[in-house]
């Protein structure tokens, strides 16, 4: 896990944590950016934010994560944050069949407050706890392809998966990315209007540095 | 505040058993460490009350300082209110806070006997009923209520062990009186029931008061203080994001900038400050220090001002930043760093006098109707919105775009609405009336679609704009820091040339000195030379001397033997021994006297010893005076015996 100087970076993506209390999330984001892992955490009050630099498909990223309280109120206060996030990973807790029936209240959530063609992927995460899994990863993984979403399932704890989910998202977007910057016209205003945010901040991000080091 | 004050002003029967325990209360108190000269005014404060009794008891029971601090208030007239603030600003002695804040609330004003233990004996009955859901019908007007606090109920269950997790005062016990502690708070206000947030601020009365007295404390933070805001819909949380973001900008221009060309709103960081009165986001003491204010002022001012203060803090570092992610992990770990607590307070109250509550009142009402506005939206769109066609998820992307045309389109999509159903509600018939209206609407669909995609495209246009003046903005700074450099730059190369010239004089100034120096050397060694020649000459003349001398004294020699040799015995023996003597003691200065000398001697002493004496002459040229005498004496004596 050898983590680069978080100067340089080629993309700079932002992606939401989301999903019902408890399920993880903030663990999920711990264990990612820091490779911490807390039995008894906090509860997130609105918002938490954490950033991670690291390779994905042989380009440096960073990483921005929101990690967003859980609670049902919570989201009128966490969606202001949806705004320009290219990803979200969806969390449910593998051993509670409620936060897995929620997932598309989430969903509805995302693509409601979301950008319209922003990656979101499932997680079901807690499956360290064998004996208390509640959630078949058949059903999770077919409501996954139904509603076109990645889908992994993790266990923060012991960290399986939790590295392979964040590059598996990031991969996603920034293929999305590339793929767009290559063909940058067509789809619906929105689209372009986002695909420019994206390149601009990129190129940004480049065009700076010698700004910045030779000052 | 002077609200809170008459509020308070209702329970003067208590002053006088409270003032008894004052002595006492300072006894405790001298363990509150860090304000204690401000806690030592308080005092001073307290003992020029003039009705104040005589100091007896010594046992320091919770209830009569909470009766004490309570009793601060009910002289409004006497009591010196501006002195307070500022004691309050420089920080509540530790010792002191819990029954303090508990009169900065009203404790005692709210305290109803009995209510919280009734609101907590419903618990069982509650938990039968949902058991046995099937008599629960029966008591129709509870059922209501208690569905609800059921389910805050598994919120507040989740919460407990995510309260503070590891503190030594949150165990089983300290567990059991947080969940009793929101329990009851959620059945006292349904509206309200539970929030996220709420346990910590339990949790953080429950440490510093008994059980009761934080929920009566907890019940006026929310309900008064906070009210709105931890509601379902949290309105009142979202519009003061909105007017401390008005506030910010106003304030802090610059950086507002930077962060919008970073992409960042401020709210996204002070959003959780907010909602969290700064719990976990500031060390201890600060926090401590801001409730403090926070509670004796009675309104939200102090979270405003406090926002203020650490924007300005740190608003010069955050404009360094290079992306949004590290402006906002700078500031988090800013905030979470911001130790000197008096500074923060000072800064926050001193600094921002004229954000005050009627101030904040306006600005709240300006921006409430937006929220409100955003929030049935956002109701409607759970309901029915979801998966309608482009259009209308089009409209919604859109809404999220400048205000000031999601406002424009809000209005003309109202106005659609109330053309065709029967306005807006949320209730679920009513929705699907208007979203048919909808449907209806798109029975047009070019021109609305095309006004909306020109809107639409419209707002990219404005949106591009104000990004790019942004970044105009950012290179003219840019370039005016550049400018500046330059200017720096150029400044410091003429220092550097004065300090060069300086140099250089200097250089010669030593080049100068150095010549001297060789100078002097040079006259130091003709010196010398000159010494030496002169020495050598010395030695020659010495030489010369001594050779002066030998060849004295050979002529000497010479002489005598002549003086033997010619004229009668007699007369050299006399002469010689003297002549020996003489010549020892002073040769050079009379050589003439001696050279003169001989024949006057010679033929004046005579006879005698003629040949022993001229040995004796020959011997005695390299020896002493002393012995010459005694040796002429011997042999004057031999000669005579």
């Amino acid at each position: 896990m050898a983590r680069r100087p978080d100067e340089e970076y080629d993309y700079l993506f932002k992606v939401v944590l989301i999903g019902d209390s408890g399920v993880g999330k903030s663990n999920l984001l711990s264990r990612f950016t820091r490779n911490e892992f807390c039995l008894e955490s906090k509860s997130t009050i609105g918002v938490e934010f954490a950033t991670r630099t690291l390779q994905v498909e042989g380009r440096t990223v960073k990483a921005q994560i929101w990690d967003t309280a859980g609670q049902e109120r919570y989201r009128a206060i966490t969606s202001a944050y949806y705004r320009g996030a290219l990803g979200a990973l969806l969390v449910y807790d593998v051993t509670k069949p409620t936060t897995f029936e929620n997932v598309s209240r989430w969903l509805k959530e995302l693509r409601d407050h979301a950008d319209a063609n922003i990656v979101i992927m499932l997680i079901g995460n807690k499956t360290d706890l064998k004996h208390l899994r509640a959630v078949a990863t058949e059903d999770a993984q077919s409501y996954a392809e139904r509603e076109g979403l990645s889908f992994i399932e993790t266990s923060a704890l012991e960290a399986t998966n939790v590295e392979k989910a964040f590059q598996t998202i990031l991969s996603e977007i920034y293929r999305i990315i590339s793929k767009k910057s290559l063909s940058s016209e067509e789809p619906t205003p929105a689209n372009i209007k986002e695909g420019k945010t994206i390149v601009v901040g990129g190129s940004e991000g480049n065009a700076k540095k010698p700004c910045c080091s030779s000052s | 505040m002077s609200i809170r004050v008459k509020k308070k002003g209702n329970q003067p029967k208590d002053q006088r058993e409270t003032k008894k325990e004052l002595p006492s209360e300072d006894a405790t108190s001298a363990k509150a460490e860090p304000e204690e000269d401000s806690e030592d005014e308080f005092y001073d404060v307290e003992r020029s009350d003039p009705v104040q009794d005589i100091p007896s008891s010594d046992s320091v029971s919770a209830a009569a300082i909470v009766a004490t601090a309570a009793c601060i208030f009910p002289l409004e007239s006497l009591f010196p209110w501006k002195e307070l603030e500022v004691l309050v600003r420089g920080g509540v002695p530790m010792a002191l806070r819990g029954e303090l804040w508990q009169a900065f609330v009203g404790v005692r004003t709210r305290r109803v006997e009995n209510y919280y233990q009734d609101l907590l004996a419903s618990d069982s009955i509650s938990g039968n009923h949902v058991e046995q859901q099937s008599n629960s019908d029966s008591k129709s007007s509870t059922t209501d209520p208690i569905s609800m606090t059921e389910k805050w109920k598994g919120q507040i269950e989740k919460d407990l062990p995510r309260t503070f997790p590891g503190h030594p005062a949150l165990d089983d016990d300290g567990r059991n009186a947080l969940r009793r502690l929101l329990t009851a708070y959620a059945r006292h206000n349904p509206s309200v029931g539970y929030c996220q947030a709420m346990n910590f601020f339990a949790a953080f009365l429950l440490l510093l008061m008994p059980e009761e007295n934080a929920f009566w404390t907890l019940m006026g933070i929310i309900d008064d203080y906070f009210d709105g805001y931890y509601s379902e819909e949290m309105i009142e949380s979202q519009v003061d994001q909105l007017v401390l973001e008005e506030l910010v900008r106003e304030r802090f221009p610059k950086l507002v900038n930077h962060l919008d060309y970073l992409g960042v709103q401020v709210v996204w960081v002070t959003g959780p400050w907010f909602l969290s009165i700064f719990m976990n986001m500031l060390p201890w003491e600060s926090v401590l220090r801001v409730w403090d204010v926070l509670l004796f002022e009675g309104n939200r001012v102090m979270l405003f001002q406090t926002t203020l203060a650490l924007m300005e803090l740190y608003g010069p570092a955050l404009v360094t930043t290079k992306d949004a992610g590290d402006a906002i992990t700078l500031l988090q770990s800013l905030a979470g760093s911001t130790f000197d607590s008096s500074q923060l307070v000072l800064t926050a109250c001193m600094g921002y006098q004229n954000v005050n509550e009627i101030r904040l009142q306006k600005l709240r009402n300006k921006h409430r109707h937006a929220v409100i506005n955003v929030v049935e939206e956002r109701t409607k769109g759970l309901q029915g919105w979801g998966d309608s066609q482009d259009l209308a998820s089009k409209l919604y992307n859109f809404k999220h775009e400048p205000k000031s045309l999601s406002i424009e389109i809000d209005k003309q999509n109202s106005g659609d609405l109330s053309h065709s159903g029967s306005g807006r509600s949320t209730n679920a018939d009513e929705v699907l009336i208007s979203w048919t209206g909808d449907m209806e609407i798109d029975g047009v669909p070019d021109l609305q679609d095309q006004v909306v995609w020109l809107k639409v495209e419209l707002s990219k246009l404005l949106e591009e704009k104000r990004s790019a003046i942004l970044r105009a903005e950012e290179l003219e700074t840019a370039l005016m820091e550049m400018v500046k450099q330059d200017n720096r730059r150029q400044l410091s190369a003429r220092v550097l040339m004065r300090v060069e010239q300086e140099q250089k004089v200097t250089e010669d100034a030593r080049r100068y000195a150095e010549q001297d120096a060789a100078e002097q050397r040079c006259a130091a060694q003709v010196l010398q030379e000159k010494y030496e020649e002169a020495m050598t000459s010395i030695a020659e003349m010495e030489k010369r001397v001594v050779m002066a001398e030998s060849m004295l004294e050979a002529t000497l020699q010479y002489q005598s033997g002549q003086l033997k040799a010619q004229p009668s015995p007699r007369s050299s023996n006399s002469y010689s021994p003297q002549s020996n003597q003489e010549s020892a003691q002073d040769i050079p200065t009379r050589k003439i006297g001696l050279l003169a000398r001989p024949f006057v001697l010679g033929w004046r002493d005579q006879n005698k010893q003629a040949k022993p004496n001229a040995e004796e002459a020959n011997n005695t040229k390299s020896s002493n005076e002393v012995q010459g005498p005694s040796t002429e004496q011997k042999v004057a004596n031999g000669i005579s015996v």
